[in-house]
């Protein structure tokens, strides 16, 4: 097998638990602070088959460090531990961490999603040229460097046969593409529709996401894009654009991570909503000039609401009963 | 080993790109032939997603050469001319960043190119048809295009 490196990192506190092991804050000595991913040997695992592993892990890791790229977190090495137990995945620090809370939070503002999915497209098409895939673009594998540059994260280092067989566990598979589920391979579409449903969900936030069916039990059943339901600040160009990026077949979808960053330059951010979902209420705010314009939605029992909107200057515009 | 070039004109907010193999002589290979529209929004940042993208895309695709069609004199300025000079000396400064860059202004081609204008060379189809191959070119990507062989005349 591969010999691995081994080397003193000082390991700090457990800052994120992924499928594949956790991930601690540390130090080495070239890098100062990095993030270290350790994947450890599991419970019955024979010798053979984690060597394997290990150098399946150092393959990946070579790979992963020519993906030099500012939209792409860095990977610097690949160390075994002392106890030969655990592979060590060195990588840059991001200090702002996943966008994972702030999703959990509520719906992210139109500048703000199309700020990062640019970003994302950005990394993404490096990742493409280069010949790998991500396969597993959501929010919490989207990190934020110091200066808020969004990068991508935890790419390449799964196969699609682990894709599919994680495909009845929970959350990792709510990204598959259609075709996925009818047994075709990963492919930079595929990448294009988890991308879709990153950008969904930031729209959303989760408070929202999370009371629709999960993707993993209805993708399969087609016409998951044409389905979904949009909060209603969100302009039909992004529905328009993220319907496209779900569309069953993948000759339909954008076909490259430049077409989506072309897309996405051609969508409006005005009016820039910021958005707060409740289980009963969502409330939506947004500035121009010295203005402040407010608007909730009440749900007020089964099949019956009511909106009301006004601005701070002139309390109350217009307000309103309905039913469905 | 043939070189690939890019060539870039503005116009308004959008960009045509035309990245081709360039061999000494003979047809250019057309790999590509694209538009970039400007993001919409404020315009400092989208001058700086611009800029990114432009970098990145002559970086990935080991573009060796950039051509880009120079600003020209008009006798009425207007604010969308001087918007598109912006965005010209962002695609300048992102391409120069990344691989040679020549900035080439079509009066200066059309004296040196050969016996007709510019723009009658651009005009002409059966031209076109003897000097690219490869990937499909766009009657309005010509330009782009053109200052490719402008480019290599003048090697």
């Amino acid at each position: 097998m591969t010999t691995l490196l081994k080397a003193d990192l000082a390991f700090g506190k457990l800052i994120g638990k992924g499928h594949f092991g956790e991930v601690f804050l540390g130090t080495d000595d070239v890098h100062g602070q990095v993030a270290i991913k350790v994947f450890r040997r599991e419970a019955g695992e024979t010798e053979h088959v984690w060597n394997g592993r290990k150098d399946n892990l150092l393959q990946e890791a070579q790979h992963l460090k020519k993906a030099t790229h500012r939209n792409v977190v860095q990977v610097y090495n690949l160390l075994e531990s002392d106890s030969d137990d655990a592979i060590n995945l060195v990588m840059e620090f991001c200090p702002r961490g996943s966008l994972q809370k702030d999703y959990e939070a509520g719906p992210f503002t139109l500048r703000r999603v199309r700020d990062i999915a640019t970003e994302v497209t950005f990394g993404l098409n490096v990742l493409h040229i280069r010949g790998m895939l991500h396969r597993d673009i959501k929010p919490s594998n989207i990190l934020v460097d110091a200066n808020g540059t969004a990068k991508l994260a935890d790419f390449g280092l799964v196969t699609d046969d682990l894709i599919l067989g994680y495909g009845s566990s929970t959350g990792y598979s709510d990204h598959l593409a259609y075709e996925v589920w009818g047994g075709y391979g990963t492919s930079q579409k595929t990448d294009v529709w988890a991308l879709g449903v990153t950008i969904y969900r930031m729209l959303h936030g989760a408070p929202w996401h999370q009371k629709l069916p999960a993707p993993k039990l209805v993708v399969r059943n087609g016409r998951f894009g044409d389905n979904l339901p949009w909060l209603p600040h969100i302009p039909k160009k992004w529905r328009r654009t993220i319907r496209k990026m779900l569309r069953d077949d993948p000759a339909d979808r954008y076909q490259n991570a430049l077409q989506v960053h072309a897309a996405l330059a051609d969508l409006p951010i005005a009016p820039d909503w910021a958005c707060e979902v409740d289980t009963e209420e969502v409330r939506w705010c947004r500035e121009e000039g010295k203005r402040r314009y407010k608007a909730v939605w009440r749900r007020l029992g089964a099949g019956r609401h009511e909106w009301e909107s006004w601005s701070e200057v002139a309390p109350i515009l217009w307000t309103g009963i309905g039913e469905r | 080993m043939v070189e690939r070039w890019l060539g870039l004109v503005v116009s308004g907010g959008k960009i045509a790109a035309v990245e081709a193999e360039v061999p000494s002589e003979g047809p250019l290979v057309v790999q590509a032939d694209l538009t970039w529209g400007l993001q919409k929004g404020d315009r400092p940042s989208a001058y700086c997603v611009m800029h990114r993208h432009i970098a990145d895309y002559i970086s990935e695709n080991r573009i060796a050469r950039v051509v880009v069609k120079a600003s020209a004199i008009s006798k009425s300025a207007t604010l969308a001319h001087l918007e598109a000079a912006e965005l010209r000396g962002v695609v300048l400064s992102a391409a120069a960043s990344v691989a040679k860059t020549v900035a080439l202004a079509k009066a200066n081609v059309s004296r040196t190119f050969g016996e007709r204008k510019a723009d009658e060379y651009i005009a002409d189809a059966s031209f076109w048809g003897a000097e690219v191959t490869g990937a499909n070119l766009r009657g309005g990507s010509r330009e782009a295009a053109f200052m490719l062989l402008a480019a290599r005349k003048s090697q």
